[in-house]
């Protein structure tokens, strides 16, 4: 499995919901490919594992560019239907990771900008919506805070490259940006966070 | 030094979790699994002309790749040749797919949600129906009917017990029909005149015949459908009884086509006709929600699981449509395996919305064209204050305008 594949993947035992686990949990593990072919071929098994397999970094990816857990949801969600609808058409050549993943990014983007300029727009928008449930793990709000300080399109480079491991030209192709655009967002999103991060770590 | 730096923000974003991961794994399953099953068959034509269009693409790829003017046409050409899903970007927390607004309500209140995402709330209403071109709402509460207009301003109230099911005459709005536990009254538009139709109606939502002044239809409390003149009460059509519970009774745009929707399957009347066609839709039941798109061509009709000793065998819950131009034609299963309720169609009758309570989650369903679906999860908490005050109904998806 090459990097991006598996860091987009995460470890099936961690995902797979306690109704699900002895089905997933008894299959042997296949290749990304495998599990395409055999999707592809109508296996909703195939599918299921695929689908297990991707999910939660997708969702993870459009929560962190997004920051929104609602949207996220609905932007992983409908990335991976109509990822599964275009299936017959997936070049199995290419990774299916960076593919979803593209696909979970341009849409966190467009929908964080919609949102800026809907509230830029209109004056009796409720203030929503959602209630901002709190990310889980370790330095999750210090992360969550300083990604806030980025603009939506450095955090999908940032996002792409540390949690998907993309490099920059796989960026550059993910989200149809010149290769320099890419390393100077990457730089610029790194120096904030760090500045950010290194005063959260001193305190 | 950067190399370290780079290793702890790579460590940070890895420990980030986002919420509820497992709970939106599940509800995400369940709709992949839907899309997949009703997923478009491959297109074996398109895969042999790529092939043969491969070598030449590449030879022209290769060609303009390598100058710098060609960087932005390689990056054009490689989006075309291996494009991502088409999607939707979602402007808003709550948005449609088709031009309109929507109406909800629970019992903390009525909502109104237009396509571009806004949502606002209109008041402590727990019922509402547009008015034929969205200028004002009937609204219901336990103790009253009453008109409002969109920003939730009054326009005229009527105090009366246990008002249900409010609709207003098609096209002109000059009056508005409502049950009152099992009466069926009717008032004008402007509020006066409020009087008794008719007792003994089953529970639901009465029909205006367009085009036709003040007929309306209602079902019995024995599940005959009858047509009246509501000015003047003169029965104009009456049917037989049908079996089953009745659900949903709705005519075509003109007013010459009837259809009644009961637990037990679907009919559908022309009473003008000589003598008048009476039609049993190839639905079996149990069916428990149904709704006809504004066009008049489609039913959306909800059919419940079946256990493996119902005569038509054992089924999953299944969100079907049956095309009403062609009424011997079987129903289209457009969703499986998810007990979804409420159908509602768009104004333009190319989405439908089905909601699925259990996950908080509302699905559109492109019916018409290239087949798509949109989920829309945590519905309740979007709504901001009240959202969550039990479950909501959908009251009406009107004008494009």
């Amino acid at each position: 499995m090459s990097p991006a594949s598996e860091a987009l993947a995460g470890p099936v035992e961690s995902v797979v919901a306690p109704g699900r686990q002895s089905r997933v949990g008894r299959a042997r593990v296949r290749s990304e490919h495998a599990l395409i072919r055999g999707a592809m071929a109508g296996s909703e098994e195939d599918l299921e594992q695929l689908f297990h397999r991707f999910w939660p970094r997708a969702y993870r990816i459009a929560f962190l560019i997004a920051h929104d857990h609602a949207a996220a949801e609905d932007i992983a969600q409908e990335a991976f239907v109509q990822a599964i609808r275009r299936l017959d058409r997936f070049d199995r050549r290419r990774r299916f990771a960076p593919w979803l993943g593209a696909i979970v990014a341009n849409r966190a983007i467009d929908w964080t900008r919609a949102r800026a300029a809907r509230r830029e727009s209109e004056q009796e928008l409720p203030e929503p919506v959602a209630p901002p449930d709190a990310p889980t793990g370790r330095y999750s709000e210090e992360v969550m805070a300083a990604l806030a300080t980025l603009t939506p399109e450095h955090r999908a480079v940032i996002v792409l490259r540390f949690v998907l491991e993309y490099t920059p030209g796989e960026i550059a192709g993910a989200l149809d940006l010149p290769r320099g655009t890419v390393n100077s967002r990457l730089r610029r999103g790194l120096d904030a966070l760090k500045e950010h991060l290194t005063e959260e770590e001193e305190r | 030094m950067r190399r370290r730096h780079d290793a702890t923000v790579r460590r940070a974003l890895a420990g980030v979790r986002a919420p509820d991961e497992s709970g939106a794994q599940d509800r995400a399953w369940a709709m992949v699994r839907a899309a997949y099953a009703d997923r478009p068959a491959p297109a074996p034509a398109r895969a042999r002309r790529r092939i043969i269009l491969a070598p030449i693409a590449a030879v022209l790829i290769g060609a303009i790749a390598f100058s710098p003017a060609g960087a932005a046409v390689k990056r054009a050409i490689n989006r075309a040749l291996s494009p991502p899903p088409q999607h939707i970007s979602r402007a808003a927390a709550l948005s449609l797919p088709a031009p309109g607004k929507l109406l909800l309500s629970n019992a903390q209140g009525t909502w109104v949600v237009s396509s571009r995402g806004s949502v606002k709330r209109l008041g402590a209403w727990t019922e509402a129906n547009w008015s034929p071109r969205g200028k004002y709402l009937a609204v219901a509460s336990p103790g009253a009917l009453a008109a409002i207009n969109p920003r939730g301003a009054l326009a005229w109230r009527l105090s009366e017990r246990g008002v249900s099911d409010p609709r207003w005459y098609t096209p002109s709005g000059y009056r508005v029909a409502y049950r009152s536990g099992t009466d069926l009254r009717e008032v004008t538009g402007s509020g006066l005149g409020d009087h008794l139709l008719v007792t003994g109606v089953a529970a639901i939502a009465p029909a205006w015949r367009p085009g036709h002044d003040f007929q309306l239809a209602y079902a019995t409390r024995r599940g005959a459908v009858v047509v009246r003149q509501g000015d003047t009460g003169v029965t104009v059509w009456r049917s037989g009884p049908h079996p089953g519970r009745p659900l949903a009774l709705s005519w075509s745009p003109t007013g010459t086509q009837l259809v009644l929707v009961t637990s037990a399957g679907a009919w559908l009347y022309r009473p003008d006709q000589a003598p008048p066609l009476h039609l049993r839709l190839p639905v079996r039941g149990p069916v428990l929600d149904a709704t006809a798109s504004p066009d008049g061509r489609w039913l959306a009709l909800v059919r419940g699981a079946t256990a493996p000793g119902h005569p038509g065998g054992a089924t999953a819950p299944q969100l079907q449509i049956a095309d009403l131009t062609a009424p011997a034609r079987p129903a289209r299963t457009v969703l499986s395996g998810i007990q979804v309720s409420q159908p509602t169609w768009a104004p333009d009758s190319r989405w439908l919305l089905v909601t699925w309570s259990a996950a908080d989650q509302w699905w559109f369903v492109r019916a018409s064209g290239r087949a798509r679906i949109i989920a829309e999860s945590r519905v309740a908490a979007k709504l901001g204050p009240g959202g969550r005050a039990g479950p909501l109904r959908l009251d009406g998806w009107c004008c494009p305008q």
